[in-house]
């Protein structure tokens, strides 16, 4: 496939420890989030869910439609996100079955990984994207799997919308549910810190001023530049300066959500409007402050990235990334929950060679 | 104005506070605004025509929530109070986010009127006809939104309803 963006520089080598990395989300990316925690569960110590569902939420209702395409895509939206009331949405004690049998089949790493493990679940009060219940059911999906209630800090009492949270003045009102998706908490914490901590433990205070960079990369070789994987061909990852000089560093997966990739411009009538639309998606990975707490604490903070695309073989207009099947060969039998899928192959070669490998 | 496309991120959670809201702002466009005092009253054409759609899409969705609720009926075996409880919650859950979808149109039609109240200056023809049309896309859009909305709410009842009474039948 011809290159339609410049090549970029590849992802560097560096000293990571891979058995302490941590991944987070909001959105798809939560959904991401768990799909990724589960199926490389003995590389990471912990999970940040925001706004997301259980695992393998989407196939919660093979019966949904004979077509099993359409049947996946009507469970996200309607069971998995917006339930009309909480017991027509996802089912823990279902999914945990599948996450076991999934673990059997060889598909993702054995369970027990999980049992140490530090879970950071947060769902906004006045989300109107994906609804309460269902990110009450991520916190049950995990307690069934053994994580202990200590380590699981469950939060639902912000009046937050569909968003992550931060103290930036530009950022949207508390309460919205729409681009870009960031909104401004009153105080002097981010969301972000919030999630580090709860899995990492105590860490040095945010730095004030970024003593490293964020790096460009060409993605491409991580998904081989197929179309259907839906990744853009740049990802980036901030890297504090003594990361870069040689120290060990753990590594956080910062996983945006719908609509929030670098180059996501919005549809107007059917047509992407890059005409009057900027991007807005370099948000993400320099604003929502992910950089400032990794920057004091020796962790380079992955932001792998999700495009749209919607034609007659990918329905993923939004740019989400997949958590219900869309980058799959075989339709009606998707692999977008294990170590095979093609953006978790993506994900896990990067963190791979972050690991110097 | 909430723009509902069938969609994965259609903001459709619904608030008991939507249609006061809603119907507060309403009022208020068809008064005179002291901090707008160019803006003209409510217009009635745009509403009175789409109000018809609107009602189509009501008989359909009564039609579609009549036969899930049938469908609850005709299983006498799973009706326990439990489940009449939750078939219940069902009911509340979809009049709320009726509720809510009176309130989408409410909302669309007041920006709407705002809009078209607005006396601007134009020094040339095709400013005026790009306003124009940019005027009628929005009634457009208008309509459009609120039918996909209509017809998303419709699909997740089905689907909800359905899923919900599968899992009755084969518990856990």
């Amino acid at each position: 496939m011809p290159l339609t963006s410049p090549l970029a520089a590849p992802l560097p080598r560096f000293k990571a420890d891979l058995t302490q990395c941590s991944v987070s989300g909001l959105s798809s990316g939560a959904f991401m989030t768990v799909q990724l925690h589960l199926a490389h569960s003995s590389m990471f110590v912990g999970a940040g869910v925001i706004a997301g569902g259980p695992y393998r939420c989407a196939e919660s209702f093979r019966a949904a439609s004979p077509i099993a395409e359409d049947a996946y895509v009507q469970n996200s939206l309607f069971i998995c996100m917006n339930p009309l009331i909480p017991q027509a949405g996802p089912n823990a004690e279902r999914l945990v079955a599948v996450a076991q049998q999934t673990a059997r089949d060889g598909l993702i790493d054995p369970l027990r990984h999980l049992a140490n493990d530090r879970l950071y679940i947060f769902t906004g009060s006045e989300d109107a994207v994906v609804d309460s219940s269902v990110v009450q059911t991520t916190r049950r999906f995990y307690e069934l799997l053994g994580v202990p209630p200590d380590n699981l800090r469950f939060v639902d009492d912000v009046p937050a919308g569909h968003a992550i949270l931060t103290t930036n003045l530009e950022d949207n009102p508390l309460g919205v549910n729409q681009p870009p998706y960031i909104n401004r908490l009153p105080g002097t914490r981010m969301q972000s810190w919030d999630i580090l901590e709860h899995i990492h433990g105590p860490l040095n205070p945010p730095a004030e001023r970024l003593s490293g960079r964020v790096l460009r990369f060409d993605q491409r070789e991580f998904f081989g530049d197929e179309r259907r994987a839906c990744m853009s061909a740049y990802g980036y990852a901030y890297v504090p300066k003594a990361v870069e000089d040689g120290e060990r560093c753990r590594v956080h997966v910062a996983l945006h959500g719908c609509k929030q990739g670098y180059n996501y411009v919005d549809v107007v009538n059917g047509r992407v409007d890059s005409a009057n639309n900027p991007p807005y998606g370099n948000r993400y990975f320099t604003t929502t402050g992910y950089n400032e707490i990794a920057d004091t604490n020796q962790i380079v903070v992955l932001y792998p990235q999700a495009e749209g695309l919607d034609d007659g073989d990918t329905q993923n207009p939004e740019g989400c990334w997949d958590w219900w099947g869309y980058s799959s060969t075989d339709a009606s039998q998707p692999d977008y929950y294990s170590q095979q899928a093609i953006q978790i192959r993506a994900i896990h070669a990067m963190l791979q060679r972050l690991g110097g490998h | 104005m909430r723009n509902t496309r069938g969609l994965m991120m259609d903001a459709v959670g619904a608030r008991p506070e939507d249609l006061p809201r809603a119907q507060w702002h309403l009022v208020q466009t068809a008064l005179p605004h002291p901090e707008h005092p160019k803006r003209a009253p409510l217009p009635l054409m745009p509403a009175a025509r789409a109000l018809s759609v609107q009602s189509l899409m009501t008989h359909l969705a009564t039609r579609q929530s009549a036969r899930a609720m049938q469908a609850v009926a005709l299983l006498p075996a799973l009706l326990d109070p439990r489940t009449a409880a939750e078939g219940l919650s069902f009911a509340t859950a979809l009049w709320q986010q009726w509720q809510s979808l009176q309130a989408q149109w409410l909302e669309g039609v007041s920006e709407l009127a705002e809009e078209m109240g607005e006396i601007r200056h134009v020094n040339t023809v095709s400013k005026f006809a790009d306003q124009e049309a940019d005027l009628m896309q929005q009634s457009m859009a208008l309509v459009t939104a609120q039918a996909t909305a209509t017809i998303r709410l419709v699909e997740n009842l089905q689907v909800n309803v359905d899923w919900w009474l599968s899992q009755r039948a084969t518990p856990a």
